[in-house]
């Protein structure tokens, strides 16, 4: 059925001519075979999370060892990539297989190095993305958090992956919370006389903070609010009144209403210390944080969507946190590509 | 096995003038001498050598491919060095590093030889930077079909050396 979409060829042949390619194929590997393993591949690249087509995949793969090995062929390939998984691997790659030299290219790469290394220490490689992307006044990339400082004096810190939009008129300071999380801290204003009304929209509503220290996280179905210090008075959109979450509170809500409060925790925001605290929190929610800081895709299996982690976890090493998952939990992590990874339970034996 | 190995009697027989050869390829004696003792290892490498009626010509066709792995290797390691140059000194690679990610290197460039560049661009971003084929369409301005495309040939290229439309 995959292979459909694309035609049986020939393969090249090969022998004693200087131009035929490096013999790659296995012997108990049929062409057929392997073009059904590279269709899957392309497609689970594509569908992300789709669990249907990963329930596909795995049957396809358990309904003959011809499958299994051609998988297996796939994944040895790409550990001999290893070495190049980085954003120094990638760019070398880039650069040293896709294009002759040229005074042109060396300007290239001196751009590209420049833009890899602006704003931080922690690079991204979606940082040499090209502008029209990047739509958003100010964001951060994944694994990075950026502070900013705004012309009020305020402070914004931005999550991994956070995209905000700034927009300061005579009357108004807004911040616009597009995708990702904030911790603000508002400042004084002094240049105006009285302070210009300071707030953080997101497609949820609005929050107007009063001298105060929050944090803001933006989920597709709801927004949440953590209040550290003073009070933010929130207005869900659609919503006639607003309620006022004093420090030490917390507070989700989308349209048309506040959905829940409770209180404000201080372990959601050690992000900006760089680090991932859990207590006994849902391996499913803890995969799906830490996904926000590590580059590629990383998802937790459902059938132990509900185990209990604890513990203090640096988000600059992913990679080390999930070799630590391993070590504590009846889990194993399984990668389709370098970057691109499963937490599924372990197998016996 | 004979009592004269074929690879010897190909040696003893052809070793000056495939040294000679290379030397006029290369331009320098020494690099001959290295890549004409590659040639050789590579026949002892082989399960059989054929039944030679043109044995130089043969041994023109291996050292070809010795050759042209030369080169490959030679601009690479050029290509990146001159990336590396401008990489700050603070995270760069140890000697050892370098070494091994040229040979990685290298024997990617082998199997995604002959592709577009474009091709190849897809593949590197796909396998080395995790991107989803939508950041790769907006990173290389192409659709999202050319990049489905493109990744199918690269792999069915790179995995199995598969020709793919």
């Amino acid at each position: 059925m995959r292979s459909q979409s694309m035609p049986p060829k020939t393969p090249p042949a090969h022998g004693f001519s200087p131009s035929s390619p490096v013999d790659r194929r296995i012997p108990e590997i049929s062409p057929q075979v392997a073009r059904q393993a590279v269709a899957w591949l392309i497609d689970l690249q594509a569908a992300g999370t789709d669990a249907a087509l990963h329930e596909g995949f795995d049957r396809w793969r358990q309904a003959d060892p011809a499958h299994e090995r051609a998988w297996r062929h796939i994944e040895a390939v790409n550990a001999r990539f290893g070495s190049l998984a980085s954003p120094l691997g990638s760019a070398l790659a880039q650069a040293a297989l896709t294009q002759p030299a040229s005074p042109k290219r060396r300007q290239a790469i001196k751009l590209l190095v420049g833009a890899l290394f602006t704003g931080g220490t922690l690079l991204a490689a979606h940082q040499h993305t090209p502008w029209p992307v990047w739509v958003a006044d100010e964001r951060s990339a994944t694994g990075e958090r950026r502070r900013l400082q705004l012309a009020d004096g305020s402070h914004l810190l931005l999550n991994s992956d956070t995209a905000v939009n700034i927009a300061f008129s005579a009357k108004t300071r807004e911040v616009r919370l597009l995708r990702g999380e904030i911790l603000v801290d508002t400042g004084r204003d002094e240049a105006y006389a009285p302070a210009r009304r300071f707030v953080v929209t997101t497609p949820h509503g609005e929050l107007a903070p009063i001298g105060t220290r929050f944090a803001v996280r933006l989920h597709a179905d709801r927004t949440r609010l953590d209040v550290f210090a003073g009070a933010v008075e929130i207005r869900p959109a659609g919503d006639q009144h607003s309620q006022t979450v004093a420090a030490g509170e917390s507070a989700e809500f989308a349209e048309p209403a506040v959905l829940a409060t409770g209180r404000a925790d201080e372990d959601r925001i050690a992000w900006q210390d760089g680090m991932l605290v859990a207590s006994r929190m849902r391996l499913a929610d803890f995969v799906a944080e830490l996904d926000r800081h590590r580059r590629g895709r990383l998802h937790c299996d459902p059938a132990i969507a509900e185990l209990r982690i604890s513990g203090s976890y640096p988000l600059a090493e992913p990679e080390r946190v999930l070799e630590a998952l391993r070590s504590t939990l009846p889990v194993e992590i399984h990668y389709v590509t370098r970057y691109w990874a499963t937490v599924r339970p372990a197998r016996p034996g | 096995m004979s009592a004269t190995h074929p690879v010897a009697e190909l040696y003893t027989d052809h070793h000056r003038w495939l040294h000679a050869w290379l030397r006029k390829k290369l331009g320098c004696t020494d690099q001959a001498a290295d890549l004409a003792h590659d040639t050789f290892l590579r026949l002892l490498n082989r399960d059989e050598i054929p039944p030679l009626s043109e044995p130089r010509a043969f041994l023109t066709t291996v050292a070809q491919r010795v050759l042209s792995n030369h080169w490959r290797h030679e601009r690479i390691e050029r290509a990146f060095l001159e990336t590396l140059a401008h990489w700050p000194e603070a995270i760069a690679p140890s000697a050892e590093e370098k070494a091994s990610l040229i040979e990685t290197l290298v024997e990617i460039d082998r199997f995604l030889d002959g592709l577009p560049s474009v091709v190849k661009r897809s593949f590197l971003h796909a396998q080395l930077d995790g991107m989803s084929h939508a950041e790769i369409a907006t990173e290389l301005n192409i659709s999202l079909s050319s990049v489905k495309r493109y990744l199918t040939r690269a792999a069915a290229q790179c995995y199995f050396a598969l020709a793919v439309d």
